[in-house]
């Protein structure tokens, strides 16, 4: 409905001669003084200019115009800009509306007389439309100051740690019994070597202590409600069956636990108790009970651990817990999980004991590890001849496409290490080298000049199926060298295979939760991938490390600020514009038939019990106009993009 | 195979028992009193009152889903009450709960498998008397001459999801009752009333199986008709040429649910200087109203895959465009396109409320 | 204006095929002139009755454009508009009029060479058709 005698502008540019060397724009403004409503109508050569936009604000001043019409480039391009000029004038922003002449005609239109009867048309719907805006005011809501950290490792705590610096509350929540992530596996970190734990214990101890950082480890994220700034997420806290209050951390507990398990944290290559810390240093350090290993939950028999425990910590009884938080902003922290090369088969993992995964190999390496830091066989010998295998599962169409970024530089690493330790011979199985990075060139120098043979080419298979006596007893590496052409057998003592990145397990769930999206790997989605790195198209959630790809810890620690920079830059608005071309419902036409309910990709629509009428949460609202094209009596309309809008542009465009 | 029963009453009585018992608090369904040309759908408390009850006449005052829908939209009904409807009608029912525009509690849903209905204009005009072709009809299960286009190709007349199915067709109308009670509630109101104590098991008859047969090829024949009238343009408007405008049809259609409808708001309406230009540029002149076509089409895109082909809107159309045939055709293919039934299974989402990602690849490019 | 030209409208969404048109400009990329495009956010957006009633107000071709399945801005809106255009053309086929003269594409944010040649090969395909009879049977 038009609710007032609208005065329309329009506004012809020339661009230069980006426009004008097609459109007869002296024609198209002379057409579009003719239209109905259209007050005045003029050319001009650059309408974005500062002069141009001049023009807008004042015949907007002086005639008396309520609508404005800019025939130009794209609305992607200055939308904005003229709605600025539009407010400057007093006018609402929303009383504006672009006619695309540029990248919609003149520049793809090879006839210039089409080119300006296309230009007319285009000015026509604009006109049509713009008589049927209405004006509009974003609206401000409040922010919740606190964050969600989803997410232990590296990236989290110090998303979590920048965050509390500054003063603001920061929820941590993890799901295993500590934080700490892969990189707590680690023995040595590359390029500079220095000692995962020394760098990594600190923070983790900052994160446990910090008075701004409530942990909530073995604890899970089951569901966030709400939007941007007012984000409700349900936690669910496993329980530990240990009294996080009372335990010291003495561990008599995990020394008399009778029961044997797997140790996850060790790759598999040691035993743990039923009651346990994944490693010495864990924080927090309260151990938990693995329920499916404990004797006395399996058969009702032991509380070895009560019994020593003297600080009287074990709970038995301990029940699950679900907490909720109240938070403004969300950082998704949830990092990878290696590749498994058992799919693989060529590369024998699995059925040859001594081939091992990068992760395992951290293992064996770090002083906590099965052999104590000590390079061994399984049989206790040293090795005298050591493979490493790059890329495996990633740059390889059968597995992963993309290429995993750490795995080079960790192998080189591992060289090495192998070579320090035990003076082995190594080789170094490689598609391509890729060390971009500050000192990452150089440690590859390095390596070389370690005695590290290098053979580029792409491995067949491991076998142990000798055929030379010197074969004997040994895998045997079979491999292409793609730089000589030749076919290599190359025996050696041990394998081990470096794995590439895949997104972590239950990534999708947290996609699903927060409303983000994935990318074809499982990576997580970021609002641009070069100038919104950290940010989502869902506003509030922000991305770090890991888990939006593979990363090095330099740029996961990056990452992590960046993303705690923008949550902070959030929270500490205190308030939140929110988007004013949403959908909006006329309760008197709503027959509470709540399709659009159902059909909102983003939950943004509420069923108010009482009135019998659906409401649209503004702030969550993205204004794709789904509920709109679904109501069927419109009792549903978006705003900017209401059918009375985008029909009278259709007529427009068509008469 | 599902049990029948044979029960020593008829409906009357039935829904007298069902009052006096205090099983339900009340018996909605068709009321005719012949005598002072009395019809409409009623909403009956009293035992004394079920005199009359006629939930078997061959007319349809309208689809009494919309009643219902009146009736439970903002609250439920707070006492069990007994709603004998037609196939067509429950499905409606059905397919308005989805839209959340009735609620079922207590209601206890009484169906038959329905022989058709006759235009309801014949009804108005004349008496209530059952035409004897009619009954013969019934009894032999086929389609009686003169009944609505739409029900002889009606081949959802066996009623879906009713707490008690009455068979109808291979008996006759004053008959005696046969019901099958599918549901627990059904048990639970046939136990209620001691019907299975006293009914006795008996045999379906072929009846059914035989008016199947022919509704199948009668469905065929209809939708050849109406897509041999709406090949093109020119059939379209032939066809339309004659739509008065007034949105009956939308009026009585049962899941035409809204109070207000996009079609009469102000969405459709053209500004006279887009008329004026229109004009301008037209070969051939205007033909007016501007959306008297867009109207169906449009309506077809809220409606038609939830349309059940109840016949209505046909019945209502004063300018005797076949309305319902051909919304029972196009809604039909819509349904078909979905794999969806409308007023079928609560569990399939409303077509256009879903999607499958592997779907429909022949509409795009 | 030019009565040989077509009226082809476009309802294209604003973060795919409405950013491929914009770099089919600045590409600097010829396609015919036939079309008028439309921006609306999302895909899903489209009315199944806007699509009819530009049939009916004399367009001899609509065209609705989206991003590629999976790559929505909004997530899935594409997939319901393809229900949604779906049904358009089911009716039309039904009601007489021709669901060749409704078309859906996905054309990627990148991809402006794909939407110059959607739109030719769209325009091509509707010049081969001629006029719709609307146009003659007068604007109904
Ligand atoms: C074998 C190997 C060696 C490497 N060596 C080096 C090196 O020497 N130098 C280097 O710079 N980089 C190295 N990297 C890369 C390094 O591991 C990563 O950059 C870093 O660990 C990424 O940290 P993150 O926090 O993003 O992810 P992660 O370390 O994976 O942490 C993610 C955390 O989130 C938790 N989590 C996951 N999902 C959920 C959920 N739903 N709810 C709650 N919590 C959840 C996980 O339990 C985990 O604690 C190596 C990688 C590998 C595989
Ligand atoms: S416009 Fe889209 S996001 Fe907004 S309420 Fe409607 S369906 Fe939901
Ligand atoms: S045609 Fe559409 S808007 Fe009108 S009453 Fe029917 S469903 Fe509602
Ligand atoms: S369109 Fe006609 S036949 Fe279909 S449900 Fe509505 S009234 Fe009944
Ligand atoms: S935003 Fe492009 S189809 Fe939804």
């Amino acid at each position: 409905m038009i609710r007032e005698i609208p005065r329309v502008g329009v506004y012809v540019c020339h661009c230069g001669a980006n426009i004008a060397a097609k459109v007869d724009v002296e024609e198209v403004a002379r057409f579009a003084s003719k239209l109905d409503f259209v007050e005045s109508a003029r050319d001009y050569k650059f309408m974005c200019s500062d002069p141009g936009q001049q023009l807008v604000v004042d015949d907007i001043r002086e005639k008396g115009l309520n609508r404005i019409v800019v025939a130009s480039c794209s609305p992607r391009m200055h939308e904005k800009t003229f709605r600025k000029a539009c407010q400057k004038a007093g006018l609402n922003p929303y009383y504006f509306q672009m006619a695309c002449i540029r990248e919609h005609d003149a520049w793809v239109t090879e006839d210039p007389g089409e080119a300006t009867d296309k230009a007319k048309e285009l000015v026509q719907g604009a006109v049509s439309r713009v008589l049927h805006h209405e004006s509009l005011v974003p609206r401000t809501v409040d922010i919740n100051p606190n964050v969600l950290v989803i997410g232990g490792g590296i990236a989290g705590m110090q998303a979590a740690l920048t965050i509390a610096d500054a003063g603001k509350t920061v929820y941590l929540v993890e799901r295993e019994p500590c934080i700490g992530g892969n990189m707590a596996k680690f023995d040595k970190t590359f390029p500079t070597l220095d000692c995962a734990a020394c760098i990594l214990t600190p923070k983790m101890v900052a994160v446990g202590q910090h008075e701004n950082i409530e942990l909530l480890t073995y604890s899970e994220v089951v569901d966030v409600e709400g939007f941007v700034g007012n984000f409700k997420a349900t936690v669910r806290k496993k329980p530990r069956y240990v009294d996080m209050d009372k335990c010291t951390g003495c561990g008599v507990c995990n020394e008399k636990c009778p029961a044997k398990a797997i140790s996850e944290f060790d790759q598999g290559l040691s035993k743990r108790k039923a009651i346990y810390s994944p490693f010495p240093q864990a924080v927090p350090n309260t151990p938990v009970i693995d329920r499916d290993m404990c004797i006395y939950f399996k058969k009702g028999k032991c509380r070895a651990c009560e019994k020593f425990c003297e600080a009287d910590a074990i709970d038995f009884d301990q029940q699950e817990e679900k907490i909720t938080l109240d938070v403004g902003a969300i950082i998704v922290a949830t990092g990878f999980k290696p590749f498994d090369p058992s799919v693989a088969e060529r590369y024998g993992y699995g059925k040859y004991p001594e081939v091992y995964t990068s992760l395992e190999f951290e293992r064996v390496n770090n002083a906590t590890g099965p052999t104590e830091g000590q390079i061994r066989l399984k049989d206790g010998r040293v090795p005298e001849t050591m493979a490493i295998i790059h890329c495996v599962g990633s740059r390889d169409k059968n597995h992963n496409a993309y290429c995993s970024r750490v795995c080079c530089m960790y192998s080189m690493k591992y060289a090495h290490l192998i070579r320090e330790k035990t003076g082995a011979n190594v080789y170094e199985f490689y598609i391509d080298i890729r060390s971009p990075g500050k000192g990452y060139e150089e440690f590859y120098n390095r390596v070389q000049s370690e005695g590290v043979q290098f053979i580029r080419g792409n491995v067949a298979g491991v076998t142990d199926k000798a055929i030379g006596e010197d074969e004997k007893g040994k895998l045997i590496v079979l491999a292409e060298d793609s730089l000589s052409g030749r076919f290599l057998r190359v025996p050696v003592d041990a394998v081990v295979l470096s794995v590439g990145l895949e997104a972590a397990e239950g990534a999708e769930a947290v996609a699903r939760m927060v409303g983000i999206s994935q990318d074809q790997d499982g990576w997580f989605n970021e609002l641009h991938p070069k100038l919104a790195p950290q940010a989502t198209p869902s506003d509030g959630i922000f991305l770090a490390g890991c888990c939006q790809g593979p990363k090095d810890i330099p740029d996961t620690v990056s990452t992590a600020n960046g993303a705690a920079a923008e949550a902070l830059s959030l929270i500490m608005r205190e308030k939140v514009e929110v988007e004013a071309a949403v959908s909006s419902i006329d309760a008197e036409r709503c027959m509470g038939c709540r399709q659009c309910e159902t059909i909102c990709m983003f939950d943004a629509i509420e069923y108010d019990s009482a009135l019998n009428v659906c409401v649209v949460n503004e702030a969550i609202c993205k204004g794709c106009g789904l509920c709109a094209s679904t109501c069927p009596n419109k009792a549903i309309g978006v705003r900017h993009f209401g059918n009375e809008q985008i029909l009278s542009e259709m007529e427009g465009v068509m008469l | 195979m599902e049990r029948i029963y044979e029960i020593q009453m008829g409906i009357e009585e039935l829904a007298r028992r069902a009052l006096e018992t205090g099983t339900v608090g009340g018996v909605a369904a068709l009321l005719e009193v012949p005598e002072t040309n009395k019809i409409a759908f009623t909403l009956v408390r009293a035992p004394e009152d079920v005199k009359g009850l006629a939930p078997f006449s061959p007319w349809m005052l309208e689809n009494a889903a919309r009643s219902i829908s009146q009736m439970t939209r903002e609250a439920a009904f707070t006492q069990p009450v007994a709603v004998i409807l037609r196939p067509c009608e429950l499905r409606a029912l059905r397919e308005l709960v989805k839209l959340k525009q009735v609620n079922m509690t207590n209601l206890i849903l009484i169906s038959f498998d329905c022989p058709g209905v006759f235009p309801i204009g014949s009804r108005l005009n004349g008496n209530g008397d059952l035409p004897a072709a009619y009954e013969k009809a019934v009894l032999e299960g086929t389609n009686c001459p003169g009944i609505r286009q739409v029900c002889s190709a009606c081949e959802e007349f066996v009623p879906r999801g009713a707490d008690m199915v009455i068979s109808l067709v291979g008996r006759s109308p004053t008959d005696t009752l046969r019901a099958a009670f599918p549901t627990e509630a059904g048990q639970k109101f046939a136990e209620a009333l001691g019907l299975l104590a006293e009914g006795r098991e008996v045999e379906a008859g072929e009846e059914r199986d035989r008016l199947a047969g022919i509704r199948a090829d009668e469905h065929n024949a209809l939708s050849a008709r109406i897509q041999g009238s709406l090949k093109d343009l020119d059939g379209l408007v032939s066809v339309f040429d004659r739509c008065i405008s007034c949105h009956a049809c939308r009026y009585v259609c049962p899941v035409c649910y809204c109070k207000d409808c996009f079609f009469e708001s102000p969405a459709f309406s053209y500004y006279p200087h887009s008329l004026h230009k229109r004009l301008e540029q037209s070969a051939a002149g205007l033909r007016l109203p501007l959306d008297r076509l867009l109207f169906h089409l449009g309506r077809l895109t809220h409606m038609g895959a939830s349309c059940v082909a109840c016949g209505m809107c046909e019945d209502v159309c004063v300018a005797g465009i076949p309305v319902s045939q051909i919304f029972k055709t196009v809604g039909g293919d819509i349904q078909q396109m979905f794999d969806y039934l409308p007023g079928g299974s609560p569990d399939d989402p409303l077509p256009l409320l879903t999607y499958r990602e592997d779907e429909l690849k022949e509409m795009e490019d | 204006m030019s009565g040989k030209r077509k009226k082809i409208v476009a309802f294209l969404c604003n973060w795919c095929t409405y950013t491929a048109a914009d770099l089919a400009g600045t590409s600097r990329l010829k396609y015919e002139p036939d079309i008028r495009i439309l921006r609306v956010m999302c895909s899903s957006r489209v009315d199944p009755v806007f699509i009819l009633k530009a049939l009916m107000d004399g367009a001899d071709g609509v065209l609705v454009g989206g991003c590629e399945l999976g790559d929505c801005h909004y997530q899935r809106g594409n997939y319901y508009a393809r229900r949604k255009v779906a049904v358009a053309k089911k009716i039309a086929a039904d009601m007489g009029l021709d669901p060749e003269r409704i078309r859906l594409s996905w054309i990627s944010a990148s991809d402006g060479p794909r939407f110059a040649e959607v739109v030719n090969e769209f325009t091509r395909e509707i010049e081969e058709k001629g006029d719709t009879p609307v146009k003659h049977e007068a604007y109904v």
